[in-house]
Formats: structure tokens, sequence, C-alpha cells
């Protein structure tokens, strides 16, 4: 129905590209428009949205109405799969992450890890990217309501240090939310956009700028140089497994010690005791930031038994001091790589909701004395604001406002090419601006070997075997000579959109093959990526149904109602017939109790009953209520009203 | 001898599996000063300020769509030109071999970290 409405819709203006910052715990969308970048609130009026998937009986959330529910749903309530994402589930990150979680997650086909929920009464088995689409496709969702068309292209963060695997998987995840996916661009990067812009009306001359981004699940560095308009990437480094999740985590092990102290039960195997205690531990997280002490207070929570303690500021930071140590060696990494003294920083600047934490600024103010730590850009919505400025100039969208704009990334991570004895032969190294175009020589290493394979890795390890394989192909046809004598050159051809072209040629025959790193092992097939978009369709479909089903519920509930007090209106009724005013009474008076036994059954039932009371209580049904158009005869029927922007809403219009 | 690291750069490949040669380049005949359009002499912030430019302009985000390619090999040769010609030691290698005659379009980067060892180039090979 909806499909069939939307086609004879007239063509709507298309919308602008938007920008969203796909978060471990939260995303966030924006949009370039009228000169200025737009931070979208979602339905519930928050500008950030929980990146939460809530699987029930009657369907599915996701977002804020997810995480408002994970207390009564803790099993099917999905979480943290940027987590995830392009990891195997032999990654020893996922096995680590999977014991705080309440839902459960598999080995899948070629060690995919999957994640297992219950919908509707049935077992359903969900690839991490099918979770992160449908986070992006409720930020598309947010984005279409807000610019009142359909949005097609995006520009989808990642974290700076993610690989090739999962900045693939994320774009595939775009792909099943129905999105374009304009380029995959690093967090600090976009963040940088925010501040240069912010900031650009004031500077003048050269900065060097040092982005510290530390956000739910991920923690990035990286250092850039900006100057009118041209942002240069000089280097990055991070850990794609570092942030609020973990300082939770390390709370909740703490608690759940103490606990087992107290009462000598151990609530580690009860996912709803574990979250509740998790939702605690990030509240008080929270509050430590500008308290130095707290509570924690959860009745009843297990086996009856009420849980209080308290928490100091200082026991947090002892608690993760780990954590807050490995962020300052990577600070001091990034400088190293970038060949920067730290005393040539310009600016230091926040990004992520973890930078609130006083100790993290602390570390960050004693490493650069002297410096102001930069907060004046918003560090949950800095991200997405890049992205879209970014999703602007990729789409033309502001060209005459963009047209000193430009980004010079890098790679972060070195591409090699394996040598015999899994050696790694660095052809890109780590920190390289892209696009690029590099070329090494290589040699056959046997005596009359005729057949050389390539295989392409990316990692810092000089083993291939502690790096992520990217691909391979076979040079063949080569003739016959002693090891070492017949050459090859190789390139690495990276675009603007980091999509890597290996190819090699063979220096005396001109034999050639090439590869393009789109695909691994671990990736979505086209075809798998195609039975997602449809499933997505399809959850989607059943979830408009069943906002439809409350509609029309809530549209026959509001009219029954408001038809109870009209009848009980003299002047109303004054001119009617007793006999057609009790008619009237049992008319409402069964409607209501009909609601009351068929909460949700299908849209027609809910209009039917709308049909019969409105054919019934015509007598009585205002002037104004009919002028305002929504309940005559030549109206639509209630719940089938036309654009889902538009709800049918029957306002009470007197 | 040279006492340069060899450099993996695209054009002429300086790398052979024998011995660390340069191999004069055949069509470049353009320095790094040419390419970012400045003089042998230029301070470095007329370096980072040609830079700028011509990245402005060959960038593939920002060039023309029916010229990217072209752009984008251009903007690749001016990053090289502009990381080796701003860095300060780089840049004093690169005008000695200039002097020298030894006149190539790429020279070493700020990514040559190590020479690879030649037996190290020993490719895994697979038998058929």
């Amino acid at each position: 129905m909806a499909e069939k409405r939307k086609r004879e819709a007239p063509a709507p203006a298309p919308a602008p590209a938007v920008g969203i910052d796909l978060g471990t715990t939260y995303s966030c969308v924006g949009v370039w428009q009228h000169g200025r970048v737009e931070i979208i609130a979602n339905d519930q009026g928050n500008r950030t949205t929980p990146s939460f998937v809530a699987f029930t009986n009657t369907g599915r959330f996701i977002g804020d109405a997810a995480k408002n529910q994970v207390d009564m749903n803790p099993t099917n309530t999905v979480f943290g799969a940027k987590r995830l994402i392009g990891r195997k589930y032999i990654d020893p990150s996922v096995q680590s992450d999977i014991k705080h979680w309440p839902f459960k997650v598999i080995p899948g086909l070629g060690n995919k890890p999957m994640i297992v929920v219950t919908y509707k009464g049935e077992e359903k088995l969900f690839a991490t990217e099918e979770i992160s689409a449908m986070v992006l496709a409720k930020m598309k969702e947010t984005a279409e309501a807000y610019l009142g068309s359909t949005v097609k292209d995006a520009v989808v963060t990642v974290p700076a240090y993610f690989n090739d695997s999962q900045r693939q998987a994320t774009k595939d995840a775009g792909v099943i939310a129905g999105l374009n996916v304009l380029r995959i661009i690093n967090e600090p990067t976009a963040a940088s956009i925010a501040y240069g812009l912010d900031t650009k009306s004031e500077s003048t001359g050269e900065k060097n700028v040092f982005i510290f981004d530390l956000g739910g699940g991920t923690f990035d560095v990286s250092i850039l140089t900006i100057e009118e308009g041209i942002f240069e990437v000089k280097a990055t480094a991070g850990d794609t497994h570092l942030g609020g999740e973990d300082f939770d985590n390390t709370m909740v092990n703490h608690f759940v010690q103490e606990f087992r102290r107290k009462n000598n039960m151990d609530i580690s195997g009860n996912p709803r005791a574990l979250w509740r205690l998790k939702t605690a531990c990030e509240r008080a997280k929270r509050i430590l930031s500008f308290s130095t002490k707290t509570e924690i207070e959860i009745d009843s929570l297990f086996q009856g038994i009420d849980f209080y303690s308290t928490i100091s500021r200082a026991k947090f930071e002892e608690l993760n001091k780990d954590f807050f140590t490995k962020c300052m060696e990577l600070v001091q990494k990034c400088l190293n790589d970038a060949k920067m003294d730290k005393s040539s920083i310009n600016d230091v600047v926040l990004v992520g909701g973890s930078t609130r934490i006083p100790k993290v600024q602390q570390l960050l103010q004693d490493f650069f004395p002297g410096k102001d730590l930069c907060k004046s850009i918003n560090p949950d919505e800095a991200v997405a604001y890049g992205a879209a400025v970014q999703a602007a100039v990729l789409s033309g969208g502001g060209q005459e406002k963009f047209q000193d704009f430009v980004l010079v990334d890098i790679t972060p991570l070195s591409l090699s090419i394996e040598l015999v004895g899994e050696v790694a032969s660095v052809v890109v190294p780590k920190n390289t601006s892209i696009p690029t175009k590099l070329g090494k020589v290589f040699v056959t290493s046997k005596d009359n070997q005729t057949v050389v394979r390539f295989t392409v890795f990316e990692g810092e390890s000089a083993s291939t075997k502690d790096n992520n394989l990217l691909g391979s192909f076979n040079l063949s046809g080569i003739p016959p000579a002693p090891k070492g004598v017949e050459m090859f050159d190789v390139y690495f051809d990276i675009d603007a959109n980091g999509i890597l072209n290996v190819s090699a040629v063979h220096k005396t025959t001109g034999q050639k093959n090439h590869i393009i790193i789109t695909n691994d092992r671990g990736r979505l097939s086209k075809e798998e990526i195609e039975k997602m978009v449809l499933a997505a369709e399809k959850y989607k479909f059943e979830e408009e149904m069943y906002k439809k089903k409350v509609e029309a519920k809530n549209a026959l509930e509001i009219f029954a109602y408001r038809m109870k007090i009209t009848i009980m209106n003299e002047k109303i009724t004054a001119k009617l017939p007793p006999a057609d005013k009790k008619k009237i009474e049992n008319a409402i008076e069964l409607a209501i109790q009909w609601l009351d036994g068929h909460q949700l059954v299908e849209v027609d039932e809910f209009e039917d009953q709308m049909e019969e009371l409105k054919r019934i209580c015509k007598p009585i049904i205002p002037k104004s209520y009919k002028g305002a158009g929504v309940i005559n005869d030549d109206a639509l029927p209630l719940g089938r009203s036309s654009s889902s922007r538009a709800a049918p809403k029957i306002e009470i219009v007197d | 001898s040279i006492a340069l690291k060899p450099r993996r750069r695209s054009g002429a490949l300086r790398i052979t599996a024998r011995a660390a040669v340069y191999a004069p380049t055949q069509t470049q005949v353009e320095t790094f000063y040419d390419m970012l359009g400045i003089s042998e002499t230029g301070s470095i912030s007329d370096i980072k300020k040609a830079y700028k430019q011509l990245a402005r302009k060959y960038h593939p985000d920002v060039s023309p769509a029916d010229r990217t390619e072209e752009y984008t090999k251009r903007f690749i040769e001016v990053q090289e030109a502009y990381e080796t010609l701003s860095d300060p030691q780089t840049r004093a290698l690169y005008d000695m071999n200039l002097g020298r005659g030894l006149h190539f379009a790429f020279s070493t980067g700020r990514r040559n970290e190590r020479m690879d060892d030649v037996e190290e180039w020993k490719l895994r090979w697979q038998s058929q």
C-alpha cells in the first residue's frame, strides 16, 4: 500500500546528502542546508540516537525506544554492533565483549559473528551488518522526516583506525539500509572539519591540530594541519576497542565482586541484573565527571536483594587507569608518527562523550602544558557535523561555499605483499596521503617458477599472520628461469575513497594481473547483501504495519471517547430522539469494550469499527469536526491516511 | 655511489632485485620545483602555498568529473613534491641529487623507512 501510494505521489525533490556518525553507543545525523550544518533531532527530540535495536513479540524498535526497554528484554536488545562489525567470531575482543552482553552471539559462516534474537516468537539470526543497517535506516528516517524527502546519499564515518574489513562491512550496512554511501570517512578527520569551520573566521595561517576522540567504543587520535580550507591529515593512531563501554564494564566487574563479597552470590549469569547494574554504572560514570562521589542504588538487583553502594571519582580513575594510560601512549605514538614535537601543536580538540572524564582532560592537559583544550565544538555532534560537510562537498551540494575546501586523508595502516615465510613487505606505509600510487619490485623465489601469487595484507606486524588479509591474485605464464631472475612491478593504487587496486606486471613478458580490494573472506557476497536488503525492507514494512495498527487503534479510541463526551453534552443531544441517543450511547460503549479486548488486530478491523461508530454517531458529530475534514464521509478512512509523515491524527479541533 | 635509500614511487621504479640503482626517468623532465611552480630557492612557506593552491585544483574531490583520472595523477605528483620539499632533510638530499644531474621526478619520501633486503623480496611461490 505504502509503496503504491509513494509512486502515485509526485516525485519529491531529491534530498541533500547527509552525514551519519554511526557510533558504538550513539549515532548522530547532520545535513548541510542554507549555508550551515543542521544536526537533526529524532522523533523523540534527541540529537543523538542510541545505536540499539530491540526485537519483541510485537515488533522491532530502534534507538530510544529500544534502549528504554532493555530492562524488560535484555536478551533481545542488540547494541555495540560496531564492536563486532568486520571482525571474526574468534577475535579475542569479540570473545571478551560477548561475555558482557546480554544478547547471544554465535559463530556463523566464515566465522562471522551472528546475533541471535527472538523476534515475534521465532528465533532469528542477524549479521552485524544488518543490525548496523537498522541503526543507519533509523538515522536515514530521522533525516527524511526533517527534510521531507527521501534521503539517498550519505557519508558515513568510521574510527580512523578501522581496518579494511571493518570499513567494507560498514559500507555494506549502508547498502542494506538503502543508502548510497558516497564515502566512508574517518571520525577524527570529520571532527576536525567541524573544528576547522568553527575557527575559520578567527584563524590565520597554518595550524597543527590534535584531535583526541574518545567515544563509547573506540579511541582515535589524529594530527592535522589546517589552513584556509585545506585539511591535511598527518598521522593517526588509535584503538578500535577502547571507550566508555569499557569504563562501564570495569565498574560492573567491580560491583559484581562487591555483590559477591556482601551476599556470597554471583550475578554474572543474569543478563537483566547485569544490564541494570551497567545502566547504573553508566549513570554513575557521568555523575563522576562533575561530582567526586556518587551512589549506586538498585532495588531488588538479584533474588530480591537490594544493592546499595558508593563509588568515588578516585576509585573510578583507579579502575580504569590502564585504559587512560593506553590513551596517552597512543597520543605520543601519533606525534612520533607525524614526526612532530608536542610543542608544535596549536590546538587540542576534544571529541566523543568520554572526553568529559576529568582524568582524561587532566592527563591531556599535563601532556600539552599551557595549551587550552578546545571544547568549543560539541563532542557528541562534531563527527556528524564534519560528515555532513563532506557529504555536501562530495555531492556538490554547496559548491560556492566549499570551493576552497579540500581534505587530504591518509591510510591508517601499512599495506604489504606477502613474501616467503609469511613476511610482510610494506609497499604503502601507514599514514601515507591518499590518493596515492606506490610501486615496488619483486622477484621469484624458486627455480623455474611459472606462477607467482601476490597476497595483499594490511597491518603493522612484520609477520603476515598477524595482519589482516585483503586478497590475492596470481600471475602465470612466467618463463622458467633460476630464482630471483624474473621480476615484477607491483603497484598499489589508492583512490580518494580508499579503494585499493593492486596490480602486478611481469617485466619481460608484460603479463599483467590485478585485484581491486573490495572483497575479502569475511565480507558479505553481493547475493547476501541483496537478501539482507530485502529482509530489511520486509522488517520496515512490518514496522510500518505495526505503526498503522497503533495509529488506527488510537484514532478509534480518541474518537470513541470524544463521542462519549459529546453525547453527554445536552446542547447537542437536546433535539435527538431518546431512542437514537440510547443507540449512540450503546455503540460508543460497545466500541470501548471492543477496544479493550482487541489491542492489536488488523488495521481493517479498527477501521470497520470506526466506520460503524461514525455512521451511528453522525447526528452528533460537531460541524467543526467535519469542517476539519478528518471525519466526514469523503475523507480517507482513518489509519490509511496519506504519507507516513502526516500520520492520521484526530485532533480535538473545537 | 648513491647513498640514498631507494624509494617506492610510481613512474619509474627504482628498486631492482640486484642493486638499488636509480634509473633516470624517461619522460618526466619536470623537477619538484617545476611541479609546484616555484624557484629552487623558494622558502618553506612558498612550498606550502603552492601545494595548497594546486591541491585545491587537482584533488579528485574537487576536480572536474571528466578529468578526475588526469588530475588525480597530477595530485599524486604534487603531493610527492610537496612532501619531499617541505621536509628540510629530504629537500637537502633532493637538491644534492639535482645538482649532480641525477634528476628524477620522484625522490625519497618521508615514507621510506627501510630498504628491504633483496632476499626478502622473494615472493611466496605457488606450484601449479
